[in-house]
């Protein structure tokens, strides 16, 4: 047998490069319509990337709320007695006592934690360095409640608080405030005439719900603010600014609030039609309930998300059948020098794929760019991992491999007989 | 060694168990070798273009047995049929079919992408089967920028570059005046004395009477 007959490579196949470099050149070939196709998947893509980013950030920041507050917490506070906006009464500032705190204890065992509150403002002193922040009197369950932890240092032992001792526990602006990068623990703080031991400082918790810094304050036993602290202002003995509490199981919260409610009607001897003259709130239910909004926000974005890369994918589809149509006679020709039907199908999936995968990455580079831009000129918290970018970019491989298969398989099986004759 | 095309009592028909089924071909025996040039002429509608699609593994038949260099195409699939295209066929049309957008080198190149040679031999390959058609100084031309002879050369090159058992060409100067045609037919002169097996379909008995050996049809039959 003559040497130039030698059949080559019989049992060759087309490679993987050798596919896409033909997609990307044919795609090239009439780059302005690939491009107008892929513009539903690269807003589509975008449109994920952009909700995703929002909805997570948002779902973040309230779960810091959340664990800010404390979870399954309960505040109470006074009702001010009001008429026209103006207080009636200044005792109907103090109506919580610190018997009620005990009542409560008592009579609601769901209650895993109670502390009454006392709190103020006051100008620190360490050396040269001074600091006007917030006090607060509070008791050792109170921690617990709000979800606090200590950084540095531990709590003031109960001998301090039983006996009113100046110790604090400071709060991570303070510390930075007052002693930058040096030693906290041991060092005294003077208020007013009398020096404080800082024993403790606790871990930052960042910005609450109202953008006030949740670490700017101290922390001193209830009996120390209430002698040494609040002193001056002349509040009857035993009473209290404010309950706060702590409830072990979630499902129990609404009960607990209710019979606080009832306990305090009790203690305070409202007689019925009297109006209560404290205010009992759940923090957390109104930050779960804001919750659930931005869930539904999310489920709706997403579906308006996948309607947009829907017709993105329908797009696709459309063209590629258009071009199997119009390339009728070239894939006669490469039918018959020796593609297989296989690879005209995979030849014109790729181009599929690369066109969803090309306007994927558009449309991520756009997501990001949005974005970044809604990060800067809007309150908006933004939390975008990488992990919603690479679920982007499977989306659109998935597009491509979706909504190509069709035109692909139409190719495939031409005739090349009947394509040739085109 | 197994002759290039084998049939055998081949038949083929169209629509067929239908009011307007048609016998395109009957009962065909035909066998050509190596190294053969064969002419296979009939006027049209005589079933030359069936008995083309059938010789190049485009059909497969309805009756009889096909055998090309001793692979029996009819069980074969249409990937099957196209692995077989790829590595015994080439192909040359009236019409050229080059890929516009393609120069004449990739154009060459085409059948190799399909076979799987590595990118580095393709080039070399290509380039060695220009200059087998005295057109390698034009590799980098598109096809839009070659006379309607150079395109047929490319074409020529195109279906040698896979070094096929067969060159099958259907009317390859039916699209060209008479002296690019003479030219042509010139060049499948030099590759039979080469060694090539030829086999040309055409209507005209003049380029008929250039082949070694004349296969008449008419009606689906071999006369």
């Amino acid at each position: 047998m003559n040497p130039a007959h030698t059949p080559l490579h019989a049992g060759g196949q087309l490679h993987v490069l050798d596919l896409l470099q033909m997609a990307v050149f044919a795609l090239r070939g009439n780059w302005l319509r690939s491009l107008l196709t892929a513009l539903g998947v690269i807003i589509g893509i975008a449109a994920v990337i952009v909700m995703v980013a929002i909805g997570g950030g948002t779902r973040a920041e309230l779960d810091r709320l959340i664990t800010g507050l404390g979870a399954n917490r309960i505040d109470i506070a006074p009702n001010l007695s009001r008429v026209g906006g103006a207080v009636q009464d200044l005792g109907s500032l103090f109506t919580l006592s610190s018997s009620d705190v005990e009542a409560l204890r008592e009579q609601i065992p769901e209650i895993a934690a109670i502390s009454g509150v006392l709190q103020g403002r006051t100008t620190l002193v360490h050396g040269d360095a001074n600091w006007t922040t917030s006090w607060y009197g509070v008791d050792a369950d109170y921690f617990g409640i709000s979800h606090a932890t200590l950084a540095e240092g531990e709590l003031w032992t109960p001998e301090a608080a039983a006996g009113a001792l100046p110790e604090v526990v400071i709060g991570a602006t303070v510390r930075h405030k007052l002693f930058a990068e040096t030693e906290a623990l041991g060092q005294t703080i003077r208020i007013g005439s009398t020096e404080y031991r800082v024993v403790g400082v606790l871990a930052p918790k960042g910005i609450g719900m109202g953008g006030n810094d949740l670490d700017d304050g101290i922390w001193v036993p209830l009996d120390t603010g209430r002698r040494r602290l609040l002193g001056r202002l002349g509040l009857p003995p035993q009473r209290l600014m404010n309950i706060v509490l702590g409830v072990a199981r979630a499902e129990d919260l609404a009960y607990v609030e209710a019979e606080a409610a009832r306990v305090l009607r009790e203690q305070h001897r409202l007689l019925p039609g009297m109006a209560d003259d404290f205010q009992v709130r759940n923090l957390t239910q109104i930050v779960s309930t804001r919750h659930q909004t931005t869930e539904l926000m999310s489920v709706l974005l997403a579906v308006v998300a996948g309607v947009s890369l829907l017709v993105g994918g329908i797009g696709i589809m459309n063209i590629m059948l258009v071009s199997v149509t119009e390339r009728t006679r070239e894939i006669g020709l490469r039918l018959a020098i020796g593609a297989t039907p296989r690879d005209i199908r995979r030849q014109f999936l790729a181009e599929a794929v690369v066109l969803s995968v090309g306007g994927g990455l558009l449309g991520i580079a756009l997501g990001l760019a949005l974005t970044e831009l809604t990060l800067r000129l809007s309150e908006l918290p933004i939390a975008l991992g990488s992990h919603t970018v690479l679920l982007a970019a499977v989306v659109a491989v998935g597009t491509g491999l979706f909504f190509g298969y069709y035109p692909a398989h139409r190719a495939a099986r031409l005739d090349p007989i009947e394509a040739l004759r085109q | 060694m197994s002759p290039v095309i084998l049939m055998e009592q081949v038949g083929k028909a169209y629509a067929s168990g239908t009011a307007t089924a048609v016998q395109a071909l009957n009962a065909v025996d035909l066998r050509i070798d190596a190294g053969e040039w064969v002419a296979i002429t009939g006027p049209s509608g005589s079933g030359k273009s069936t008995l083309m699609n059938l010789i190049g593994c485009l059909d497969r038949p309805s009756s009889g047995r096909y055998c090309c260099e001793g692979v029996d195409v009819g069980p074969l699939d249409a990937d099957g049929r196209a692995r077989l295209r790829r590595q015994r066929i080439g192909f040359v049309f009236q019409s050229f079919h080059l890929l516009p957008r393609l120069n004449a080198l990739d154009n060459v190149i085409l059948p190799l992408v399909y076979a799987g040679v590595p990118a580095a031999e393709r080039r070399a390959r290509a380039y060695a089967a220009l200059e087998q058609v005295q057109l390698a100084d034009r590799w980098q031309h598109l096809p839009q920028a070659l006379s309607g002879g150079q395109q047929q050369r490319v074409a020529i090159a195109r279906a040698l570059v896979h070094r096929p058992a067969l060159l099958l060409a259907d009317e390859p100067t039916g699209a060209l005046d008479r002296r690019t045609g003479a030219d042509i037919l010139g060049l499948f002169e030099a590759l039979h004395q080469a060694g090539h097996t030829l086999v040309l379909i055409t209507h005209d008995a003049e380029v008929a009477a250039r082949a070694q050996r004349v296969i008449r049809i008419e009606d689906g039959r071999l006369t």
